[in-house]
């Protein structure tokens, strides 16, 4: 069955478009072909006219769609530990916004432009995760020691690493010291990560205490100070 | 720092305690909570290893809006590198990438049934995302086949084929062989041959088009300047574009007296 169109699409007012896409809507539940150019013209609106009450109808339109996009993510409940459901769909739209603008991007079907709004909301789960992850990792269990290290000045991390890698000579520490303090893997999960790398667990391990020993002896290089931790 | 008793965990026991949280034999962990020297060992361990982590946990790491615009093929070439190179070395964002390439690659049924997504049945192994000058595809099928086109180019002197691939793991692939036509012309080296791959001009066809491309321009500039991707032949000839995507591209093939431009090479998934 075809639409009738009484007037082109740009000419059409905004309400008649959102009463055309929720129309749409429903014949695609119906499962009955169904046109986007609706939705696009909305789109349109939004991201290249940079009309609000475009970018506001479209919001109201797909919440659900991010909304059930975000109940099937694999991440789903530790997500929802750490931010509120809305957050989330709110980030999702900003991020979208934020790259329509900044790269010009525009979107041929609806199915794309979806696509990259899913991706969006990817994003910022994942970015949420990583940020906890992050304050996780400055908070790691001190094994009973009362003091907090007291650091003097900040290295740039760079040049930190750059100093580790000098006292590391071997490829293979350097590689290890990488994955334990870049990416803070256990054994088990760099023989995961990266398989074929090394030859088990067993042989990570021997590299991470040559690697502990190697530093220690060399405290004074890297310019911290531990409370006496690194002087012994 | 030595502890002299018998039952005192050994530094590798102590390291593994310290560094990966794994359990240490119940006498040595009975011995730890009541020997100063052994806590105070433990403490070494523990410090240096926190302000380590602590420092370059993922220092290195591009945020996932970068990752994500690296997925769809849509950053200045020197970032593309830049991220391409730490995915080789950080498993961690590889698996992001990997896992954000799912994202833009829902499963069909997804998009079909589960969703009320209302106009998503769009063709989807079609789906396109349109950049102002060239349509990236965001949609990757694992099975499909990666094509370029042409696949042979020919001058006096010098051939070149082409040859892409497709591998769901880094997207595709794109080698280029040269060689000599004849060898009478005597020999041309072309180890470090330079080879650009640049955004093809857009080809206006009507209107639509225009209005589609007019807002955006004045990027025009900004955007010709550099090549997104470019590379260098080895010794034998080949050069290897990693990661590339779906596309229109020009390409210079800057060879010692001349150079070969192809204006429209496409790279195609099917
Ligand atoms: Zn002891
Ligand atoms: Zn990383």
């Amino acid at each position: 069955m075809s639409i009738e169109i009484e007037k082109p699409l740009e000419e059409m007012t905004l309400e008649t478009l959102a009463e055309c896409c929720v129309r749409e809507l429903s014949k695609y539940r119906r499962k009955e072909s169904c046109d986007d150019r609706y939705c696009l013209e909305i789109f349109r609106r939004a991201v290249k006219l940079r009309n609000n009450e475009a970018w506001i109808v479209l919001q109201r339109l797909f919440s659900d769609n991010v909304r059930m996009w975000l109940g099937g993510h694999s991440h789903r409940e530790l997500a929802l530990r750490y931010e509120a459901e809305q957050t989330y769909v709110d980030d999702a739209f900003r991020r979208f916004w934020q790259a329509v603008s900044d790269q010009a991007l525009s979107f041929s079907t609806i199915a794309s432009a979806l696509s990259y709004l899913r991706l969006c909301l990817h994003c910022a789960i994942m970015d949420t995760l990583r940020a906890f992850a992050r304050a996780n990792v400055e908070r790691m269990p001190d094994y009973g020691h009362p003091d907090e290290p007291q650091v003097e000045d900040r290295y740039h991390e760079n040049e930190l690493w750059e100093t580790i890698k000098s006292i590391l000579p071997g490829e293979r520490e350097q590689r290890v010291a990488y994955l334990h303090f870049h990416c803070n893997l256990k054994p088990r999960e760099i023989i995961r990560y990266c398989p074929g790398e090394f030859q088990g667990e067993e042989e990570i391990y021997r590299l991470k205490r040559n690697i502990m020993e190697r530093i220690l002896r060399n405290a004074d290089k890297i310019r911290w100070k531990l409370d006496g931790g690194m002087s012994a | 720092m030595e502890c002299p008793c018998l039952g005192a965990p050994k530094d590798e026991e102590l390291l593994r305690y310290a560094l990966d949280g794994d359990a240490l034999p119940v006498m040595a962990q009975k011995h730890l909570e009541e020997c100063q020297i052994c806590q105070q060992r433990l403490t070494t361990y523990t410090d240096a290893n926190k302000f380590l982590i602590g420092q370059l946990y993922r220092y290195q790491c591009p945020d996932l809006t970068l990752l994500s615009e690296y997925c769809i093929g849509t950053l200045p070439v020197h970032d593309h590198l830049q991220i391409e190179l730490h995915l080789k070395s950080c498993p961690l964002c590889a698996s992001d990438v990997a896992e954000a390439r799912q994202f833009l690659t829902p499963p069909v049924d997804l998009l079909d049934q589960k969703l009320s997504s209302p106009f998503a049945d769009a063709p989807l192994d079609s789906l396109q995302l349109v950049h102002w000058r060239a349509p990236v595809t965001v949609w990757h099928k694992k099975t499909q086949a990666a094509h370029v086109n042409p696949s042979h180019y020919q001058t006096d002197m010098v051939a070149l084929s082409l040859e892409a691939r497709s591998d769901c793991q880094s997207g595709i692939l794109l080698k280029l062989t040269l060689s000599l036509v004849s060898e009478a012309e005597g020999p041309i080296l072309f180890d470090g041959t330079r080879v650009e791959l640049y955004h093809a001009v857009p080809i206006l066809t009507g209107d639509q088009q225009l209005n589609e491309i007019l807002p955006y321009i004045e990027l025009l500039p900004k955007h010709m300047l550099k090549p997104v991707f470019s590379a260098q032949a080895d010794t034998s000839g080949q050069i290897t574009f990693h990661s590339i995507p779906v596309g229109e591209y020009l390409m210079i093939v800057y060879l010692p007296e001349t150079a070969i431009v192809i204006e429209r090479l496409y790279i195609e998934e099917r």
